[in-house]
């Protein structure tokens, strides 16, 4: 429960469930989007390219959040779902000529029915299973694509051309921003309402204890499998937006250590927060860029280790990373920033 | 029939490795419930030790690989304590990512102290073939066979008649009960550790010295998780028995289907059997545990 400054009243249901209750909340929302609408004319190439990528993660990791976080089902596939979303959009716009905005929507949805086909045995069993289940499918469904040369190319993969809206193209990182942004806060703005809806109370319910929820009349499959297909459906615009980002499907970005990535911005951020999913991929990503700009960096001070250490350093700060997070902050950033909000708000009565 | 046995044959006796991988597995969930997804990083360090230990520092196989596995089982005790002993009580999510960052951290180190290039690892397995009902089989698979199965009836033996292993059990059916009868969980949670962590390194080395060794190989690892699943999670008969027969299903299943789905079926069809079994029949053809169902 979150503390509201004085002189805030609930006068109806509808002030209390409101999302933004006070007017410098409205005012930092405002400033937030027209600073998100100026961005791009100031920053180099290089963090607009950064914060697109974080935009794109954060369109999945809501999924993944809403899946593991919500409703508690977990999911160690994200990346092959998004994998999805993007060869969907590949084939539909090369193969059908079908244009590139259409196919949005189509790759969530064939994402989702992929989750959905992956997450019918969560009927049957959960947890550790349910995880196992979902490590089967990251190789099941890459190993379809790398496959199926046909239709997805194998691993030369999909070119797509670039995105269009009349005369304007989105093919930088720089147009592409708006795209990346525009959508991520239109997933944020679904999820953070979702998660209010009579569904998304249903989701909590099955997380925290399905029995009961069956009890008290949660139909136990159909929200188990709506929560597949809305986390596989944001994973699938996901791939959507990272296809249309970099001008081709290609099966590279889609390993298990992605999947292992997205799982670890969710719990890094705080499960079940969606302030919380933000913050873990910027928390994640942002680790990311640093260990990418350091890894040749030592390389090159430290000539034993060669050049290694540039694909090693991610690897050993994400491991390292997990390892901490759960050992000293279980319950995520979201946690500590509820408690810095508070510390400030109550300040000088706070502890 | 000649084609069939020559690819059911060699797929039975390469599967015995799965089975000391998935023994691997078991040790460690019999004891602790904890599924160590780390465990493919521990069959990579068991093969990269083994490189480094011979081709690299130069020691003699008899002296070299005893060593290896002895750091191995020490790395593992040093894993419970340190990272999963702190989680006890923690909701299932938290053991699975934290064994997944284990996994990823240790490719790190791997990639970091050997690079992503593929590595021979010396053999102390006398080359060589053999003629069987028509087939010819590699030395080594026999050697894997044998090891295998020796290592299966140790444990067999360790877990019925030992101490410790009994001890093993008991913590496994009721830790509390155990632990008001005397049984200290700690160390036999390190035990069942340190031992996991002996047998999976010893299955990777035994692996990859007929493919070499490199980072991705511990992805490969994972297979043998099917192997754990189908056979039943706390069953050692079962992951006896179940680790030639998905071999062998591996092998003959892309023998025959290669041509036609563009190859690599290998390495996929343990994970569809692994589903397979996860939504008929959770519990695997011999676990003792009923699963919680839904």
């Amino acid at each position: 429960m979150s503390i509201q400054p004085c002189g805030i009243f609930n006068r109806n249901y509808g002030q209390c469930m409101a999302v933004m209750r006070t007017t410098p909340q409205w005012i930092t929302f405002i400033a937030f989007l027209i600073l998100m609408g100026v961005l791009p004319l100031f920053l180099d190439s290089y963090i607009l390219s950064v914060i697109n990528r974080i935009a794109i993660y954060i369109v999945v990791a809501h999924g993944l959040n809403i899946l593991t976080g919500y409703t508690g089902q977990i999911s160690v596939a994200q990346s092959a779902f998004m994998a999805v979303g993007a060869f969907t959009t590949g084939i539909l716009s090369t193969k059908l000529g079908i244009n590139l905005w259409l196919c949005m929507p189509f790759a969530g949805i064939v994402a989702g029915l992929v989750g959905i086909l992956f997450g019918i045995p969560s009927f049957r069993v959960k947890g550790l299973y349910l995880a196992l289940i979902s490590i089967g499918a990251q190789f099941i469904i890459m190993y379809t694509l790398l496959h199926w040369k046909s239709l997805t190319g194998g691993v030369h993969g999909i070119s797509i051309e670039t995105l269009k809206f009349g005369s304007i193209e989105f093919g930088g990182d720089k147009s592409f921003f708006y795209i990346a942004v525009g959508t991520a806060c239109l997933a944020t703005y679904l999820v953070k309402n979702i998660v209010r809806t009579r569904s998304g109370r249903a989701f909590i319910a099955v997380r925290d204890n399905d029995i009961v929820a069956e009890f008290m009349g949660v139909n136990l499959y159909l929200y188990k499998v709506l929560s597949f297909f809305v986390g596989c459906f944001f994973a699938g615009i996901g791939g959507w937006l990272w296809a249309c980002y970099i001008g081709s499907a290609s099966i590279d970005q889609y390993s298990l250590i992605d999947s292992v990535w997205f799982l670890a911005m969710v719990v890094i951020g705080g499960m079940g927060s969606v302030l919380g999913t933000i913050f873990g991929v910027f928390f994640v990503e942002i680790l990311r860029e640093v260990t990418n700009i350091f890894g040749p960096v030592i390389g090159d001070a430290i000539p034993y280790l060669g050049m290694t250490v540039a694909t090693a350093l991610p690897l050993l700060t994400l491991g390292m990373i997990i390892v901490v997070f759960l050992i000293f902050e279980p319950r995520g950033l979201a946690h500590r920033w509820e408690i810095i909000k508070n510390l400030y708000r109550l300040w000088p009565y706070s502890r | 029939m000649e084609q069939f046995l020559s690819y059911f044959l060699p797929g039975l006796m390469s599967g015995c490795v799965y089975t000391v991988i998935a023994l691997g597995f078991i040790v460690v969930y019999r004891t602790t419930s904890v599924l160590n997804f780390a465990q493919g990083e521990f069959f990579l360090l068991g093969a990269y030790g083994v490189y480094f230990a011979i081709a690299q520092a130069g020691l003699a196989a008899y002296i070299g690989i005893p060593l290896v596995f002895i750091m191995l089982g020490v790395l593992g005790s040093l894993i419970e304590r340190f990272t999963l002993r702190p989680l006890v009580g923690q909701p299932i999510l938290a053991i699975i990512l934290m064994t997944l960052g284990l996994s990823v951290f240790f490719k790190g180190v791997v990639v970091l102290i050997w690079s992503d290039i593929i590595l021979p690892v010396p053999s102390i397995f006398t080359a060589g073939g053999l003629k069987f009902l028509g087939v010819s089989l590699p030395t080594q698979y026999i050697w894997f066979a044998g090891i295998s199965i020796c290592i299966s009836v140790i444990l067999y033996l360790f877990f019925t008649r030992f101490r410790t292993g009994l001890q093993m059990t008991a913590v496994a059916d009721n830790t509390q009960l155990a632990q008001s009868c005397g049984v200290s969980v700690n160390r036999v949670t390190a035990a069942a550790w340190i031992i996991a962590c002996i047998i999976t390194g010893a299955g990777g080395y035994m692996l990859c010295t007929i493919t070499g060794v490199y980072p991705l190989m511990g992805e490969l690892g994972l297979r043998s998780l099917s192997v754990v699943l189908a056979g039943g999670m706390e069953s050692i008969a079962g992951a006896m028995i179940m680790g030639p027969v998905i071999g062998a299903i591996e092998f003959v299943l892309s023998g025959y289907l290669d041509p036609y789905v563009g190859g690599g079926l290998r390495d996929v069809v343990a994970f569809a059997v692994l589903i397979v079994f996860l939504v008929f029949r959770p519990q695997g053809l011999f676990g003792w545990k009923i699963i919680e169902r839904v």
